[in-house]
């Protein structure tokens, strides 16, 4: 593109020169013609005058006279000057000069006086030039005689060109030179062109050509070092193209690596958070939305006051954006995110070391755990702890101060004595079902128990058990009936086991009821196997019902609190009934009574005896 | 005479605790729950309460801080007697104005001791006379 631009511009240059030339040459030549047509008009006319004033007899002499027309043919110095002659008013020449190789037209002047005294244009016979005549009449005693002409050759360009060789020899060097020298500004600058191409397809990203050139001096050496310099840049592109391509692989491989990491940190059940030295948050894993509300995105890149809600984490993370408190060791904290309490969460915090700083930390990493189970099992735990405690100590507590009382003044009273041995008895022995109880329970739940499953005939072990509960009844009052209606299937179940929830069902039934009746009842349908405790008793207020089987629940019934009793014979009874795959349920009115039925469903378990296919 | 009520829900407890502090020259009242005591501060005048903390309907804790929002200005003192594992109730009862921590088993002579050191040597003597 540049070299045909190039190649327009100098054309142009070389018409525009010679257009200059022509116009100039050509002005030139208008100027002297028109001078010399002036200067051939002003001598014609004076001329013509002047003869025209000669008298006839001076003007034309005898033959072998020469007249005032041979002064002026000599005379007069313009090379235009064509011919001199009088003619009488026939047209005869009487008297004529001319130049070398001029004829003098033939034509006649007009015969009237207006037309005696003028100017014309006579095409020249066979030359075909022309000529500028000036006329004028020759008159004796006022009649005319005779007619002067001057004539002068029309100045033609040809002819002026002759006369001009100066502007030709000036035209000519500049017509020549101007192509010559845009030919050589094109040769002198051809290196530099080839350098623009080489920088195009440098840019172009290709191989740039070597420019190749003889020229010496300054450009010369301004194309070797172009030379060198595109070399140096094409090796330079060349390490740049290599490295680019070898950053991309490492970046591919580090993307990579980095979604690896951060599936692997989001599947964690944990919130990871890495936080930098300035405190601020360099990484953070999906849960911490589910943890504490806020979205990873939300807390990326900022610290810890900007997006955490909870004073608690925020108070724990604030510690660790100041340079003199970094981390040396592993630090925790518990806290709720939340109002509710509900949600129990542990943040633990770790110092990340780091190869380039040799003291301190160089980040923290925040690891925030869900612990709402363990903390609930915990919480659980305690109150469970608490509840035996005091179910232990509330016995120990009567014993010791029954005992103290003894040794005192009022063991000597032999009524007090007998209250205190009973009350000691019935303590010890309220300790003692209490941690059978709890050994139970303890064995029960920790699946210690496998079932002790062995044959058992229904009636025969309702009616052992009724009759056992009955002995231990101190209470005369109440009565106890068995009511078994027809044949049963043999059950396999863990008689010991099945025991102590029947046991526990009847003894409770005995406990509340007060001069009324308990009834154990047993029925055997298609699906499963019923064992009913009925009572007469105080039955369980309604909002208690729900509850009745929990661990260490007791009704805040006054009725209920006056009998006594740890809470836990009923969780006891249905965790048996449900490790045979029953069910346990109750059916209560306050001041009517209440009934328990265990549900054993007719499994092959219940109906086969272990090991039989 | 120096009248004191006993609150704990095992009636064996109240039992031999009035036996032994009537015989040591106090009248004495109990009350099976918080409930039932907070009825008889509010209605009688005692010299002190000895209450336990784990008791149903009403704890002994929201016994006393019922007693402490309705009675601003109490005279009288609290001995607060608990099984509880719980140091917690410890902590609470050393925020408690005029009131002490006994701990289960409950020791008569203990109480008796405390008594006479919060109420003077003779039971006899009612301070509010």
């Amino acid at each position: 593109m540049v070299g045909v631009k190039n190649e327009r511009l100098g054309l142009l240059l070389i018409a525009s020169s010679l257009l200059v030339i022509l116009v100039t040459t050509g002005l030139l030549l208008k100027f002297q013609t028109d001078s010399r047509r002036e200067q051939a008009r002003f001598q014609g006319v004076s001329l013509a005058r002047l003869l025209s004033r000669v008298p006839y007899e001076q003007l034309v002499p005898g033959t072998g006279h020469q007249g005032p027309l041979h002064v002026i043919k000599h005379a007069q110095g313009n090379p235009d000057f064509a011919y001199a002659t009088v003619v009488d008013v026939r047209g005869r020449t009487l008297a004529e000069v001319t130049s070398p190789g001029v004829i003098v037209p033939q034509t006649p002047i007009g015969s009237e006086p207006s037309s005696w005294l003028g100017e014309r244009v006579l095409e020249q016979t066979g030359t075909g030039g022309s000529v500028r005549e000036f006329f004028a009449p020759v008159l004796t005693d006022a009649e005319i005689v005779a007619h002067v002409r001057i004539g002068f050759t029309e100045p033609g360009y040809a002819m002026v060109f002759e006369h001009v060789p100066f502007f030709a020899l000036l035209a000519l060097p500049i017509f020549l030179l101007a192509p010559l020298s845009y030919f050589l500004v094109r040769r002198e600058i051809a290196p530099i062109a080839a350098a623009g191409a080489a920088i195009r397809a440098l840019l172009e990203g290709g191989a740039a050509p070597t420019v190749q050139v003889d020229a010496t001096g300054e450009l010369g050496e301004f194309i070797q070092s172009f030379n060198r310099f595109v070399e140096m840049t094409q090796q330079r592109l060349q390490e740049y193209r290599s490295e680019r391509t070898g950053m991309l692989a490492s970046s591919r491989v580090i993307s990579y690596q980095k979604t690896r990491i951060e599936s692997v940190l989001d599947a964690l059940p944990d919130a990871v958070l890495v936080l930098d030295e300035s405190g601020a948050v360099g990484l953070a894993s999906a849960k911490l939305e589910a943890m504490i509300g806020v979205p990873a995105q939300t807390a990326m890149g900022r610290r810890p006051q900007d997006w955490c809600e909870s004073q608690e984490l925020l108070a724990f993370l604030s510690r660790f954006q100041r340079e003199d408190s970094q981390l040396h060791r592993a630090e925790s904290m518990e806290f709720s995110p939340d109002e509710t309490q509900l949600k129990r969460l542990l943040a633990i915090a770790y110092p990340l070391l780091s190869a380039r700083k040799v003291s301190g930390a160089s980040g923290t990493l925040v690891i925030i755990r869900n612990i709402s189970g363990e903390f609930a099992a915990r919480q659980g735990q305690a109150e469970f702890v608490d509840h035996v405690a005091h179910e232990i100590k509330s016995p120990l507590n009567v014993l010791s101060m029954y005992s103290e009382t003894l040794l005192g003044k009022d063991g000597e009273s032999e009524d007090f004595r007998i209250e205190a041995c009973n009350v000691i008895r019935d303590e010890v022995e309220r300790l003692s079902t209490l941690i059978s109880t709890l050994l139970s329970i303890a064995r029960l739940e920790a699946a210690v128990v496998g079932l002790n499953r062995q044959r058992v005939r229904l009636g025969d072990f309702l009616s052992d058990t009724l009759e056992a509960v009955s002995r231990t009844a101190k209470d005369g009052s109440t009565s106890c009936k068995l009511d078994l209606s027809g044949e049963y299937s043999p059950i396999y179940v863990d008689k010991a086991l099945l025991r102590v929830a029947v046991n526990n069902l009847l003894t409770n039934a005995i406990k509340y009821t007060d001069a009324g009746e308990v009834t154990l009842s047993a029925e055997e349908t298609e699906k499963s196997v019923l064992i009913q405790v009925r009572d007469t008793g105080i039955g369980i207020p309604e909002g208690d019902q729900p509850r009745i089987f929990e661990k260490f629940f007791r009704s805040d019934d006054p009725g209920s609190v006056r009998r006594g009793g740890h809470g836990l014979g009923l969780t006891l009874a249905r965790q048996v009934v449900e490790l045979h795959g029953g069910e346990i349920t109750l059916k209560s009115a306050p001041g009517e009574g209440s009934e328990f039925s265990i549900a054993l469903p007719k499994t092959l378990a219940l109906l086969q005896e272990p090991g039989q296919s | 005479m120096k009248s004191i009520l006993v609150v704990d829900d095992e009636p064996r407890a109240t039992r031999v605790i009035k036996l032994s502090l009537e015989r040591g020259g106090y009248q004495v009242e109990v009350a099976s729950n918080g409930e039932e005591a907070l009825e008889k501060v509010l209605r009688g005048s005692f010299d002190a309460v000895v209450t336990d903390i784990m008791m149903p309907r009403m704890t002994g804790r929201e016994f006393c801080e019922q007693l402490q929002e309705r009675i601003p200005d109490r005279k009288f003192f609290i001995f607060v007697a608990t099984s509880s594992a719980d140091d917690e109730i410890e902590e609470w009862c050393r925020d408690l104005p005029r009131s002490e921590f006994l701990e289960k088993p409950l020791s008569i002579r203990h109480l008796m001791a405390r008594l006479r050191h919060h109420l003077g040597d003779d039971p006899s003597i009612d301070p509010g006379a």
